[in-house]
């Protein structure tokens, strides 16, 4: 922190000072070292682990069909022949981009509205309020059908209609942090000096809001990642043939007495892969509270 | 008297809220001036209306609950109050600066202190890089910071409330304002932090004819610092003279009243502090005539039926009462 001095007024977000200063509390939290190591793991597994496995995620040997790990196939295949190592790596590629995709966009979205509606207030924000409302009552599996019934199914498309329903939640994570900011003591001094609403709202008011949004970020990819398994069974996410965790999963389901492995090991993936996310956002949440960090190092 | 140029220029200003229960009047019907160099005290308890005029002066006064109902406030000939979004901006921060009353609170909790010390200079000077971080060095040693360069990354947090406090200060002062409004600038300190304080609000005032306008309950301050003294009641000036003038021979009941319930240093310490019977009126059911006739040992019928209006009694003194106290 004492090295980060002389960049004065480069937001914290996007000094690469500060970025370094989170890197390094991160990593100074045990747990969240560990979940950054296994999301880091999962990510070139997912970029570099076809160069190395010896079989495609489309390649079916029908001489070794729902067969245990063997030589050649390492973890066994599936009810095709196809080998399951090379399924669950390509399924990671797809779980992966849905899991950050989705969740990034439904935050992105969620932040800003939620911001606008807590810091004007009025009739802005019981507008924005009732419609979050209506779409917390209203059952995602239907708009996600609905959606995919507009626009075809297919990954992005999936992608789009979680974000589409999934910013509301949030909203109001925000809303409520900004009721709450707002009427500090600091804002109207900011006011005081000069500082435009818009100013206000994204250099003062936003970042004291984000500290349960990036709790509620990494819970949320998580919980996505498993949405998925959902929506990709009822064919609605990723098309046949491609690999996705939450396919694998259920295409195991149907042989679980007999090859319990198609199971299991996609099921470990989204485990381990939501533990390492809800980990790390653990650590982000104390490394950005400047209250929790340091606490007493020059204190006078 | 002062005859230095007049900078701030306050007509007939009255602020109102709207509560659940009714509306309340938090500043009624206020006047007064601010000449350069001059250093103003708006005195009186909580509740009073002290921060609602100062927070009205640039236009703070949230709205709803809030609303300026009428009045004027001229500074250097333009008019705040009917000063577009742009413009009133412009002067905030800039020309008319404002401390607030909690340190603690006051400071963004995940800024750096640099970036906030910085950032009403960037946007009112333009400073950016070397001569911003050069600035803000410069502010923070006039406050005494130690080690300004390295204490600029640090967050509120690991600040001292009097360091705090002077950060408020040195933003304060940034952009070399014509005024400073102080509103209880070192209520939240220890006595000899708040003499720090004010001495360094002093200089500022001495060295760059800035006009200050402190907000205090603090008679000893008004006493020490102040050139002029505005007494609030219920949001209203009750008594305006010079601080001098003002304890040697205060007019208006109210003031005489505060005046004899705080403990005096050049008084015998035998002599009774005398406390203001009663309470001060609820606002939504404010008293007939004067405010301050159900505590008032002087009222007379006319007070009851009657507000008063501020009228002279001597050179620069005026007073709101219907009997001329000459105490």
């Amino acid at each position: 922190m004492t090295e980060a001095a002389p960049a004065v007024y480069a937001p914290p977000a996007s000094s690469k000072n500060a970025a370094l200063a989170l890197l390094r509390a991160v990593t100074s939290h045990r747990l969240a070292t560990v979940g950054l190591v296994i999301i880091v793991f999962f990510c070139l597994m997912a970029a570099f682990g076809p160069l190395v496995i010896p079989h495609g995620p489309y390649e079916q040997d029908l001489y070794a069909v729902l067969s245990g790990p063997s030589a050649s196939h390492w973890l066994g295949t599936d009810n095709l022949g196809r080998d399951l190592l090379a399924r669950v790596v390509y399924g990671a590629r797809v779980s992966l981009l849905f899991g950050i995709g989705s969740t990034a966009l439904s935050a992105g979205l969620g932040i800003v509205i939620g911001l606008i509606a807590g810091f004007r207030g009025g009739i802005v924000d019981a507008v924005i309020m009732r419609i979050t409302d209506a779409f917390l009552c209203f059952p995602p599996l239907i708009f996600i059908l609905a959606m995919a019934a507009a626009l075809g199914p297919g990954l992005h498309n999936v992608i789009l209609s979680f974000a589409l329903f999934g910013w509301t939640g949030f909203a109001r994570i925000i809303r409520g942090q900004v009721l709450l900011v707002r009427e500090l003591p600091f804002i109207e001094a900011a006011r005081a000096s000069g500082l435009s609403p818009a100013r206000i709202m994204f250099a003062h008011v936003l970042p004291n809001t984000l500290a349960p949004i990036i709790v509620a970020v990494t819970i949320t990819i998580g919980i996505a990642i498993l949405a998925e398994s959902g929506v990709s069974f009822l064919g609605l996410g990723v098309q046949p043939p491609t690999a996705s965790w939450g396919k694998e999963l259920r295409v195991g389901f149907t042989y679980l007495e007999s090859t319990p492995l198609i199971s299991i090991v996609p099921g470990l993936m989204i485990t381990v892969i939501v533990i390492a996310f809800n980990f790390v956002g653990d650590g982000l949440r104390d490394a950005l509270d400047p209250r929790l960090k340091g606490a007493g190092q020059h204190r006078e | 008297m002062n005859d230095a140029p007049e900078l701030l220029s306050v007509r007939n200003l009255t602020v109102d809220f709207a509560t659940a229960e009714g509306l309340i009047t938090a500043v009624d019907n206020v006047s007064f001036d601010l000449r350069e160099g001059e250093i103003l005290a708006l005195v009186g308890e909580s509740g009073c209306g002290k921060s609602a005029t100062a927070l009205a002066l640039l236009r703070l006064i949230a709205n709803p609950p809030g609303r300026i109902a009428s009045g004027s406030v001229a500074f250097r000939g333009q008019d705040l109050l009917r000063a577009s979004e742009d413009e009133i901006r412009d002067i905030r921060g800039n020309r008319i600066a404002m401390i607030f009353q909690e340190p603690m609170t006051s400071l963004n909790p995940v800024l750096t202190v640099g970036r906030q010390i910085g950032e009403p200079l960037m946007l009112h000077e333009g400073l950016r890089e070397e001569a911003l971080l050069e600035k803000c060095v410069k502010l923070l040693e006039s406050v005494s910071i130690p080690e300004p360069r390295r204490r600029m990354g640090g967050y509120p947090h690991q600040f001292s409330g009097g360091m705090r406090q002077r950060v408020m200060i040195a933003m304060g002062m940034g952009c070399a304002p014509d005024i400073i409004i102080a509103d209880e600038p070192t209520t939240a300190l220890d006595v000899t932090i708040q003499a720090q304080l004010l001495e360094l609000l002093r200089q500022q005032v001495e060295t760059h004819r800035t006009a200050l306008m402190l907000i205090t309950h603090n008679l000893g301050i008004v006493a020490r610092y102040a050139d002029r003294v505005n007494v609030m009641y219920a949001g209203r000036i009750v008594e305006s003279a010079g601080a001098d003038d003002l304890y040697e021979r205060p007019r208006h009941p109210y003031t005489i009243g505060l005046l004899r319930s705080v403990p005096r240093l050049d008084q015998p310490t035998a002599a009774k502090l005398v406390p203001i019977p009663g309470q001060p009126p609820d606002a939504l059911r404010m008293p007939q005539g004067c405010a301050f006739h159900p505590r008032c040992p002087f009222a007379v019928a006319r007070c009851r039926a009657e507000a008063p209006a501020l009228r002279e009694v001597g050179a620069g003194h005026a007073i709101a009462c219907w009997v001329d106290v000459d105490g």
